[in-house]
C-alpha cells in the first residue's frame, strides 16, 4: 500500500485510509482484548519466544526484524530488549493502534515500527534479517496465517533469513473417551422423545479443541507431518501422510488427538514450544477427531491411518481432514474413511 | 465402499457391521463422508453462527426451565399456526409440530436449520417448514397471506433491546399475527445486582501493568470499556438485585411506516438476489429499530447485603409470557442471581470500586441505546452509581460498548 513510514504518517494524522482487511471478520475478531489477554497469559507459548529471543540475543544485535500478525507488540518489544536495530511489526487488526502506543511506553519509539495492514501491502526500504511470527492455529494449520508468513520470508527476507520458529511438527496418538461419547454424541439419540441422531452425525464431523489427559491416551505418540519453514511451500502444507499407531494397553479408542511442535533451531541455543498433552496446556490444546466406530484394540495391537488434510476451497483458513482407518485386531476390525471439517 | 453385508447371510447389517468367518469378530465398514450441504459451512459462514457448531447445542437440551416454560405453549397449539424465529436447532418447533399444530414455521439465520430439516424429516414431522435466513430477508418464502396464532421470538438481548431479532419481532407482531395472535414471550425485563470481584479485576485489568516486563497500559482502556459477557458466582453478588426496566410487548412501540417499508424492501430484494445466497448465506443485514436507537433510562437502588468493595454492576434478564386467552399458558423464564440463567448475565466494570457495608443502598441511573452508526452492532451503556455510606461517600460513571456479532 505505501512505506512503513508514510503509514506511520498517515496514522499520525487520522487519515490512515482504512484497508478491506479491516473489514474482515477474522481480522476484526482480534481487535478485541480478550483474545490478546489469552495469548500472553499462555505462558508455555509466550515464553518460548521470548527464550528463544534473548538466549540468542547475540543473533539479533543490530539487525532488521519483521514481526508477522503483532498483536500487542509483546514479539517485537522482545526483539528490541534483544538488540535489534529495527523491528517492523505488523497487524490488520485494531489492535495495532494499541500496539504503537504500548511501544512508545516502552521507550521503543526509535526501535519499533506498527504498521497497521496486511503483509501483502507491505512495502520496506531494505530486507529483513530475522522474522518472527506467531502463525500457529489449532491443528497447527487452521487459520493458516503461515501462507502469511511465507509471502514475508520470499518478499522481504534477506537470501539467509532467519525465521523464529523455524521447524514445525504435528503428532497424533489415540485416545479413550467414553464419557464424552455418552454425553456429546449419544445423547442426540432421543431429545424429548424426538430423534436426533442426524446431530450424532453432523458432531462427528466437528473436531473438538480440548485438552486431552494423559490418562486417556491408548496408543503410542508418533510424528506424522514436518516441514522446515525456511523451506516449505504454500502447496505442500496440503499434504497426506499414513502413520501406525499401536495400542500401549488394551481399551477403545475413541478418537485420535493431534497436537505440533514448533522448535526455534535457528540460533545456537535451541527452544522448542510444545503443545502435547504429556506437558502444560497452551492455549492450543489438542486437537481431537472423534472417529466414527471407535476401534477395540489389545495391547501391542496396530492400527494404520492415512490422513489428508487441505484448506477448504470456500474459505483457506479452514482445513478439510479426511481420514482412512484400517484395523485388524482380534476382536474387531475397521476398514473406513471420515471427513472431519476444521472450521 | 462394499455393500455392508453379513458375509455368510447377505442380510443387511446396523452401520455397516458384518460378522467375519472365524470367531465373533465385527468387521466395520462404513464410511463418513461429508454430504455437500454439509461441507458447505465455512469458519466465516460460522461467524456470529456458533449456533450451527452441533456442539453449542447440547446446552440446548439441557435447558430444562425453558423447556418446561414453553411446554405450556406446545400444549396449546393443537390446530394452531406457529412462527418460530431464532428457532436454532428446531427442538421447540417439532415439539410444537408433534403437539398438533396445523403448520408450525420455524426461522433462523444459522445453518443449523438445515440440519433440523432432516431431523424433522426422520421423525415423520409433516405440519413443519424450517426456512434459513433473517425474517426480512426470507418473508417471500412464508406461505402467502399466512397469519399465526403464536410467534415464538426471544427478541430480548442481553440489555433488553439490542438485539437484532427485535426488528423481526415487532414486524412480525404488526403484520403476521391473527387478530387473536400472541408474541411469546411478551414481556422482559432487565434486573441490576452488585458484584465484588477483585480478582477478576487484577486479572483482567492489572495483569496489563507488567506483561512479561512491559507495560500495556493502553489495553486496560479496552477492558475498562467493554460490557462483559460471562456467568457470576453467586457467592460474589452482595446486594439484592433491582428491577430496572421493563418491556411490554404489547405497548412496545412499533416499526415506523419507513421502516417497514425498508423492511419489505429488503425481503423484495432478497427475493430478487436469491442466487446470490450461497455467496453470502448469513449476512446479517440490520434494520436499524428505533426502538433500540432511543434506548431507555432507569434508575435502580440496591440494597447491600454484605460488607465488600463493588466492582462490577451485572445485568441479568427475565422474560414472561402472559396469555390474552388462555390464563393456562402463562409462564415466566425467571431470574436467580449467581443460579441457572435462561441467558448469560452481562457485567460492566465500574470505574472505581464502591465500599459499601451491608444495609446500605447504591444509588445509580442507567441509559442504554444503540446508535444507528456502527450497523447497529454495538449497544452503548451509560452507567451512574453512587454510595454515600459509612465507609466513603463515593460516585462513579462510565460508558460501556457491548457488540453483538
Amino acid at each position: 500500500m505505501s512505506s512503513a513510514k508514510e503509514y506511520e504518517e498517515a496514522a499520525a494524522e487520522g487519515t490512515m485510509v482504512k484497508t478491506t482487511a479491516n473489514k474482515d471478520y477474522y481480522f476484526d475478531s482480534y481487535s478485541h482484548y480478550g483474545i490478546h489477554m489469552e495469548m500472553l497469559k499462555d505462558y508455555q507459548r509466550t515464553t518460548a519466544y521470548r527464550d528463544a529471543i534473548w538466549r540468542n540475543a547475540y543473533m539479533f544485535k543490530n539487525k532488521v526484524v519483521l514481526d508477522v500478525g503483532c498483536g500487542t507488540g509483546i514479539l517485537s518489544m522482545f526483539a528490541a530488549r534483544a538488540g535489534a536495530r529495527k523491528v517492523i511489526g505488523i497487524d490488520c487488526s485494531n489492535v495495532a493502534v494499541q500496539a504503537r502506543r504500548i511501544v512508545q511506553d516502552n521507550g521503543f519509539s526509535d526501535v519499533i515500527t506498527i504498521i497497521q495492514g496486511k503483509v501483502e501491502e507491505l512495502h520496506l526500504n531494505e530486507k529483513v534479517d530475522i522474522i518472527i511470527s506467531e502463525w500457529m492455529g489449532y491443528f497447527l494449520l487452521y487459520e493458516s496465517m503461515l501462507n502469511t508468513v511465507l509471502y514475508a520470508r520470499d518478499r522481504w527476507g534477506a537470501p539467509d533469513v532467519k525465521i523464529l520458529p523455524n521447524r514445525a511438527n504435528m503428532y497424533a496418538c489415540g485416545i479413550t473417551d467414553p464419557q464424552y461419547i455418552e454425553q456429546k454424541f449419544d445423547i442426540w439419540k432421543n431429545v424429548n422423545g424426538l430423534d436426533f441422531s442426524y446431530f450424532k452425525r453432523l458432531s462427528y464431523i466437528e473436531p473438538l479443541i480440548d485438552t486431552v489427559d494423559p490418562e486417556q491416551i491408548i496408543t503410542d505418540i508418533v510424528p506424522f507431518f514436518s516441514f522446515d519453514i525456511n523451506e516449505v511451500t504454500e502447496a505442500e502444507l496440503s499434504f497426506t501422510r499414513t502413520f501406525t499407531l499401536e495400542a500401549k494397553k488394551g481399551d477403545f479408542v475413541h478418537a485420535i488427538s493431534v497436537h505440533f511442535d514448533t522448535p526455534f533451531y535457528a540460533g545456537h541455543d535451541p527452544v522448542v514450544l510444545n503443545t502435547s498433552p504429556m506437558v502444560s496446556p497452551t492455549h492450543w490444546r489438542q486437537t481431537v477427531l472423534y472417529i466414527f466406530h471407535p476401534l477395540i484394540m489389545k495391547r501391542g495391537e496396530k492400527a494404520n491411518f492415512t490422513m489428508k488434510c487441505v484448506p477448504n476451497p470456500g474459505n483457506p483458513r479452514d482445513l478439510d481432514i479426511s481420514l482412512r482407518i484400517d484395523f485388524d485386531g482380534e476382536l474387531q476390525a475397521c476398514h473406513y474413511d471420515q471427513d472431519f471439517r476444521l472450521r | 465402499m462394499p455393500a455392508n453385508r453379513d458375509m455368510r447371510t447377505g442380510a443387511p447389517t446396523q452401520r455397516g457391521e458384518s460378522r467375519s468367518a472365524n470367531a465373533s469378530k465385527v468387521v466395520l465398514t462404513e464410511s463418513l463422508l461429508a454430504t455437500d450441504a454439509e461441507k458447505n459451512p465455512t469458519s466465516k459462514s460460522l461467524y456470529g453462527d456458533s449456533a450451527a457448531r452441533i456442539s453449542s447445542n447440547i446446552n440446548m437440551i439441557h435447558d430444562h426451565q425453558r423447556l418446561r416454560a414453553y411446554e405450556v405453549i406446545f400444549r396449546n397449539v393443537r390446530g394452531k399456526t406457529l412462527l418460530h424465529l431464532g428457532c436454532g436447532m428446531g427442538l421447540y418447533t417439532m415439539l410444537a409440530a408433534r403437539g398438533m399444530a396445523k403448520m408450525v414455521i420455524g426461522v433462523d439465520s444459522s445453518a443449523i436449520v438445515d440440519a433440523a430439516r432432516v431431523v424433522a424429516e426422520q421423525n415423520g414431522l409433516k405440519n413443519i417448514l424450517f426456512i434459513r435466513g433473517r425474517l426480512c430477508d426470507v418473508l417471500h418464502q412464508l406461505p402467502g397471506g399466512m397469519k399465526f396464532d403464536y410467534v415464538l421470538c426471544e427478541w430480548m438481548g442481553p440489555l433488553l433491546l439490542n438485539e437484532r431479532v427485535l426488528t423481526d419481532a415487532l414486524y412480525a407482531r404488526a403484520h403476521l399475527l391473527t387478530p387473536s395472535g400472541a408474541l411469546c414471550p411478551n414481556r422482559a425485563s432487565l434486573h441490576v445486582v452488585a458484584v465484588s470481584d477483585y480478582s477478576f479485576r487484577l486479572d483482567t485489568e492489572d495483569f496489563w501493568s507488567n506483561v512479561y516486563g512491559f507495560q500495556m497500559e493502553p489495553m486496560k482502556e479496552l477492558v475498562r470499556q467493554e460490557v462483559e459477557m460471562c456467568a457470576i458466582p453467586g457467592s460474589n453478588i452482595v446486594s439484592a438485585p433491582c428491577l430496572a426496566h421493563t418491556v411490554h410487548m404489547d405497548t412496545l412501540e412499533g416499526l415506523t411506516v419507513e421502516e417497514t417499508a425498508t423492511y419489505e424492501a429488503q425481503a423484495n430484494q432478497a427475493a430478487a438476489s436469491r442466487d446470490n445466497e450461497e455467496e453470502n448465506p448469513v449476512e446479517h443485514r440490520w434494520v436499524p429499530t428505533a426502538v433500540a436507537q432511543r434506548g431507555y433510562e432507569a434508575a435502580f437502588t440496591l440494597s447491600i447485603t454484605r460488607n465488600a468493595t463493588v466492582h462490577y454492576l451485572t445485568f441479568y434478564l427475565d422474560a414472561a409470557f402472559t396469555s390474552k386467552t388462555n390464563p393456562g399458558a402463562n409462564f415466566v423464564l425467571a431470574v436467580r442471581p449467581g443460579g441457572e440463567n435462561n441467558w448469560t448475565e452481562v457485567s460492566v466494570g465500574l470505574r472505581e470500586p464502591l465500599p459499601v457495608n451491608v444495609g446500605e443502598k447504591i444509588q445509580g441511573t442507567l441509559r442504554i441505546y444503540t446508535p444507528a452508526d456502527k450497523g447497529g452492532k454495538i449497544t452503548v451503556v451509560e452507567v451512574t452509581a453512587k454510595t454515600e455510606g459509612q465507609v466513603a461517600a463515593v460516585e462513579t460513571s462510565g460508558t460501556y460498548y457491548y457488540q453483538s456479532y
